[in-house]
């Protein structure tokens, strides 16, 4: 149990949470070694996704005098700038392992003093053609844009739709058309649309400069035509080059389906700096303060959270490591304890947690509602920390309307209006993961620690579930499953849910928007408050209502 | 003992003699005038006292001083050194009025303070001194008559001179001639007294000065010698002790010469005579001069003996004996001391000035730093420009330089150019290592700019960046799996910040946007400033020649007028700064379009001087 203390004398008027941990303690001790060894995993995939296609192929890559995807985006960035990498391990372990980051490269960086979302083909997987995960980053990339109101910069390298897998890429409401549809939108929304012809940009793909509000191409390297030098001649008979087809030198010249001409990679990306130096600047409605530093170090939150998501702690040990200075006034704090609310700053931003610390009740359930409204009606973001195996199950429960209770804690969390933060920091399991504003809820960002599970029951309850349906069954034909065979039985089924519920079957579907390193998580959330407050908020047509 | 003693000096000599008063717990009594309330001395002494009149003239205004000495009731005046140190009127003054000043007695000063008079004494003493000739009020046909009797290349200096200003060295009759009303007109400006003498000019030697001590009963001794060859302009640049050139014998034997001196003229007190000591032969010697007063480099000779010289100063004014003051000499390791000026090394050494935004001394051990000014200080060009001194000890001289190089970067100044790249590649020399120098050494030594190195370059770039204003977005270059990070410390208009840089470094970053210049300092690099860039500048180029002031300072000579026609190098104004006299050129040839100055004008550096309309 933590004692809450109140410190005067000092320039914030948030009570500081006091610890109790013991980082002597063996129990402290093994989950930081569990959790080392799990960050260690964390990082050697990162590093490994990385690199991008082949060594072969990045050799080739450079031989023709082009950056590599990764250091154009650092020469785009302005020297020193942070960048927030999106889903960096898009597709990971799908694809035959052959789309390493799904060939794109997403995330926000400081260019030319904007945070910009830059969006990178990496020519080295595969010509850069879009596998179904790149389409779904791409417009999740576009959609984060969107929210946040942040110029695009596509650095094009691409041959367009990967065609063995055309069914899943070319023809839904999701797939690479919606890039282009969203790039309409996102200019009439007046957010900058501006890319760099760096390569191929074959077919659908010409498409993404020519929707650009202004571009820029690479003479002698970059491309842009509806067909390449084979179809056309398949299709015509007519012989022509790729340079004399959609060169830079004839789209600059010519067609004007390009504004600038550079002749290298560096230097592209030094127009594309000038061109965002020209953007007007938008202004945050966000209220600041002074930032100050977490009084407990970030690095005891390895030694704080168990591995196994079943094993409890208090949430209030992680909430210490991250808010500023510490502090952090509790709203409701003897009232549905299982969920903690209250009110913080992370890197000077205000925000208001919410953050599971147990099994969800219904006054849980109703003080989430209450606090979510109070939030948004102060235009406070909201960060969320999930940890929830579910809402409590049984006839006393039902009773007591927990279904609706319920519903009032989603309904709330829908329809804030303010900038919402999701981190899943250990299980998201059941309706836990749509009152903490799951994926579906539309969080602006979504983190995974590597810890995290995800689905839609634990793998036990899953398959201790589907065994009694089963043996249910069987006892309507008189017969019944040994203990060995029911056991037989629940492995296979434990066996997947324990695939599909980690934390990288997840992020290589785009369930999440990455996974982070815990000590990484107030700098995470910074960096997304910070830009969370460019885009208006509507007007609010309710008072609250007390629950 | 004085309970109370009042410090006649401004600047980091103040400040020196204030920490050894408050060390003895003797009270001291500061004083300033108007325009000097927010230098370092003021704001440190807890009791000062105002004077009447202008900025300069009041640290010269003996009267009032010895007025205020005796209103707020002090017993005895240190005059530090420059303004009244050497002032032997204002040392009788003082006795007259009762207090006591704090060196030698009024004869002793007067006879060393004119050099005529005090190369007499030398003779007088048997002390060799440089061939020359030497009568009171030459006129330039006496001075190129005696030129005849002696061997050119000669040496043309102030009779009431001190610091090397006004030297000027003439290989031929011609040179003499052309040198005279120049060296007439710096020692006017810098000494009220255009008197000048000449002597035989000694290819190579070094400047080698002895610290003595006297007592009131007439006991004197020395504390050995210090170097201080490493001159520019006759202007100390690094000063060492003890002198490689030096065994024990020879420092013996012009010790006994330079304590024969002291004995001639009664000396008491500190003081220091110089002598110039053939490199080749240092048996040679000969007396250069006498300063009666304590000495800038004073701090190298404390560090060898492990004495407080403002205490002995103080303690022998106060009339004890010298074998209490300082019973025995004892002489341990090698200690170098290295000026900074508000010089610009690169732009051939021209004053420059400013506004001290940071200054940070070094905290290294066996170091110490007496700094002049304090971060907020305006630096005119009207005062000396040394802004510190940072003198190291150790065990050996290579310890000692390394420790002084060490301690030079740093040295963290930003706001005011200086020289501190220079002593440290001056330091880095072979002359220096080798300790295979001479007074000339410095006149062949050039300062290399180097190229900014990618680092320097880098926390620029960063710090550039970080205009953006978006908080977590100015730190540093982080990414999802972590990269390690260095770290720029950086204050954009005020305001602190710290970015990282994907490399192991720290770096100091100031940056003001109304100059948009940047000052970056790093421990290895030492410190930088990059200028924003001024894309105005290149428009009028080609036009008309711009000529500008290449420092603060006051117009004492506009020779040419609006029509004339110049060719390269002819001199177009003279500027008078810090008492150095610097002739602005053509720098193409043209007619003079227009004159935006006149005599008497006082200029900013970067000011509109001329305009050359170029010939096509």
């Amino acid at each position: 149990m933590l004692v809450i203390t109140n410190i005067s004398g000092d320039d914030m008027n948030l009570p500081r949470i006091s610890t109790t941990i013991d980082s002597r303690a063996a129990s402290f001790r093994a989950n930081q070694i569990a959790f080392e060894d799990l960050i260690a995993e964390f990082h050697g995939i990162m590093a490994k996704a990385a690199l991008g296609g082949p060594a072969a192929v990045r050799a080739r890559h450079l031989e023709r005098g082009k950056l590599l995807p990764r250091d154009r985006v650092n020469q785009l960035l302005d020297a020193g700038s942070p960048f927030l990498e999106l889903s960096p391990l898009a597709a990971h372990g799908m694809y035959g392992d052959e789309a390493p980051g799904a060939g794109l490269i997403c995330g926000i960086g400081i260019v030319s003093g904007h945070p910009s979302m830059i969006i990178a083909n990496d020519a080295t997987v595969k010509g850069g053609t879009y596998y179904p995960m790149t389409v779904k980053k791409h417009l999740r990339a576009q959609e984060i844009a969107l929210s946040n109101r942040l110029p695009c910069i596509y650095l094009v390298d691409s041959g367009g739709a990967f065609l063995p897998l055309q069914h899943d890429v070319f023809p839904d409401r999701e797939h690479f058309g919606r890039i282009f549809f969203n790039q309409a939108k996102l200019s009439a929304a007046s957010v900058p649309q501006i890319s760099a012809v760096l390569g191929a940009c074959t077919a659908g793909g010409a498409y993404v400069p020519a929707m650009s509000d202004e571009n820029v191409i690479v003479a002698g390297q970059g491309h842009i035509f509806l067909g390449g030098p084979p179809l056309v001649k398949a299709a015509t008979g007519e012989a022509v080059s790729a340079e004399d087809l959609g060169g830079g030198a004839m789209h600059s010249r010519i067609s004007g389906v390009t504004d600038h001409l550079a002749d290298s990679d560096s230097h592209a990306l030094s127009i594309v700096r000038s061109i965002v130096d020209t953007l007007p600047h938008d202004k945050s409605w966000l209220d600041t303060r002074a930032s100050v530093d977490p009084i407990y170090n970030e690095e005891e939150l390895l030694g704080i959270v168990p591995t196994d998501s079943r094993t409890t702690y208090d949430v209030h040990e992680v909430i210490a490591r991250i808010v500023d200075g510490s502090r952090f006034l509790e709203f409701k704090a003897e009232f549905g304890e299982t969920l903690v609310t209250g009110f913080a700053h992370i890197d000077g931003y205000p925000v208001g947690i919410v953050a599971n610390n147990g099994i969800l009740f219904s006054e849980s359930a109703q003080k989430g509602a209450h606090f979510i409204q109070v939030c948004d009606q102060r235009k406070i973001p909201l960060v969320f920390f999930q940890n929830i195996s579910g809402f409590m199950v049984g006839r006393e429960y039902e009773e007591g309307g927990i279904a609706k209770h319920g519903a009032k804690m989603v309904t709330a969390v829908a329809t804030a209006r303010v900038p919402k933060f999701t981190v899943i920091i250990g299980g998201s399991f059941g309706a836990g993961n749509y009152s903490m504003c799951g994926r579906a809820f539309d969080p602006r960002f979504l983190w995974m620690w590597p810890n995290a599970r995800i689905s839609v029951m634990g793998g036990e309850q899953a398959a201790s579930v589907l065994a009694t349906i089963k043996s249910d069954q069987l006892a309507a034909n008189d017969e019944s499953l040994s203990k060995e065979e029911e056991e037989a039985f629940k492995e296979p089924i434990r066996a997947r849910y324990e695939k599909e519920g980690s934390a990288y079957f997840s992020t290589a579907r785009l369930w999440d928007d990455g996974i982070i390193d815990p000590r990484d998580t107030r700098r995470v959330l910074a960096l997304a408050l910070s830009i969370s407050g460019f885009a208006p908020l509507p007007e609010s047509s309710f008072g609250i209502f007390r629950m | 003992m004085f309970t109370r003693v009042l410090i006649a000096n401004r600047g980091e000599v103040a400040i020196r003699i204030d920490s050894t008063l408050k060390r003895l717990g003797i009270n001291s009594v500061g004083i300033y005038t108007a325009g000097d309330e927010h230098s370092r001395h003021v704001r440190q002494m807890s009791e000062t006292v105002l004077l009447q009149d202008g900025t300069q003239t009041g640290y010269l205004d003996g009267a009032q001083i010895i007025t205020a000495a005796i209103a707020c009731g002090a017993e005895a005046i240190h005059p530090g050194y420059g303004f009244l140190a050497e002032n032997a009127q204002f040392a009788s003054d003082c006795e007259e009025a009762g207090l006591i000043f704090i060196g030698p007695p009024p004869a002793a000063i007067a006879a060393m303070g004119e050099k005529v008079s005090a190369r007499e004494y030398a003779i007088r003493s048997g002390v060799p001194v440089v061939p020359g000739i030497s009568l009171p009020n030459m006129t330039d046909s006496d001075l190129l008559a005696a030129s005849h009797d002696l061997e050119f290349p000669l040496l043309v200096k102030p009779s009431a001179g001190g610091g090397g200003k006004g030297l000027h060295v003439v290989r031929n009759l011609d040179e003499l001639k052309n040198a005279l009303p120049m060296a007439r007109r710096e020692a006017k400006a810098s000494f009220a007294d255009d008197g000048l003498f000449i002597e035989k000019y000694l290819p190579s030697v070094r400047h080698i000065e002895f610290q003595i001590a006297g007592d009131n009963y007439g006991r004197t001794l020395h504390l050995g010698e210090r170097d201080c060859s490493l001159q520019r302009r006759h202007q100390k640049v690094v000063e060492e002790a003890p002198s490689t050139l030096m065994s024990t014998n020879q420092r013996e034997l012009i010790g006994a010469a330079a304590l024969e001196l002291a004995a001639t003229i009664n000396y008491r007190n500190l003081g220091t005579i110089e002598f110039l000591v053939d490199t080749a032969s240092p048996n040679d010697f000969y007396f250069m001069e006498m300063n009666t007063r304590l000495q800038v480099e004073h701090r190298v000779t404390e560090l060898i003996t492990g004495l407080d010289l403002v205490e002995c100063q103080l303690r022998l004014a106060a009339g004890e004996a010298l074998a209490d003051v300082i019973p025995s000499v004892h002489f341990t390791g090698h200690a170098v001391e290295a000026r900074i000026y508000a010089e610009d090394a690169y732009r051939g050494f021209l004053p420059t000035g400013g506004l001290i935004e940071t200054l940070t001394e070094s905290a290294a051990t066996d170091t110490v730093t007496d700094s002049a000014v304090v971060n907020g200080e305006f630096v005119s060009s009207a005062f000396d420009p040394m802004l510190a001194k940072v003198a190291c000890w150790g065990q050996t001289r290579q310890i000692a330089l390394s420790r002084l190089r060490q301690a030079l970067k740093e040295t963290v100044l930003f706001g005011v150019t200086s020289n501190i790249d220079y002593l440290t590649q001056l330091l880095n020399s072979p002359d220096v290592q080798t300790s295979s120098y001479d007074t000339t050494c410095l006149e062949t030594f050039e300062i290399i700019r180097p190229q900014p190195p990618a680092l320097i370059l880098d926390a620029y770039a960063a710090l550039v960046a970080s205009g953006a204003g978006i908080t977590p977005w100015t730190s540093d270059a982080w990414r999802l799996a972590g990269l390690p990070a260095g770290k720029v410390v950086g204050y954009v208009d005020g305001k602190r910040y710290e970015i990282a840089l994907p490399a192991n470094s720290e770096f100091e970053v100031t940056h003001h946007q109304d100059d948009d210049n940047f000052w970056i300092h790093h421990l290895e690099f030492g410190t930088w400033l990059i200028k924003g860039t001024d894309e105005r500048r290149s428009i009028t180029d080609g036009l008309s020649d711009q000529i500008t002031s290449p420092m603060p300072g006051i117009v004492i000579a506009v020779e040419i007028s609006v029509g004339e026609t110049v060719a390269v190098g002819d001199p177009l104004v003279i500027i008078e700064a810090m008492k150095m006299e610097h002739i602005v050129r053509a720098r193409s040839a043209g007619r003079i379009g227009k004159c935006h100055v006149s005599l008497g004008s006082s200029v900013r550096s970067g000011q509109l001087l001329i305009e050359v309309i170029e010939n096509v």
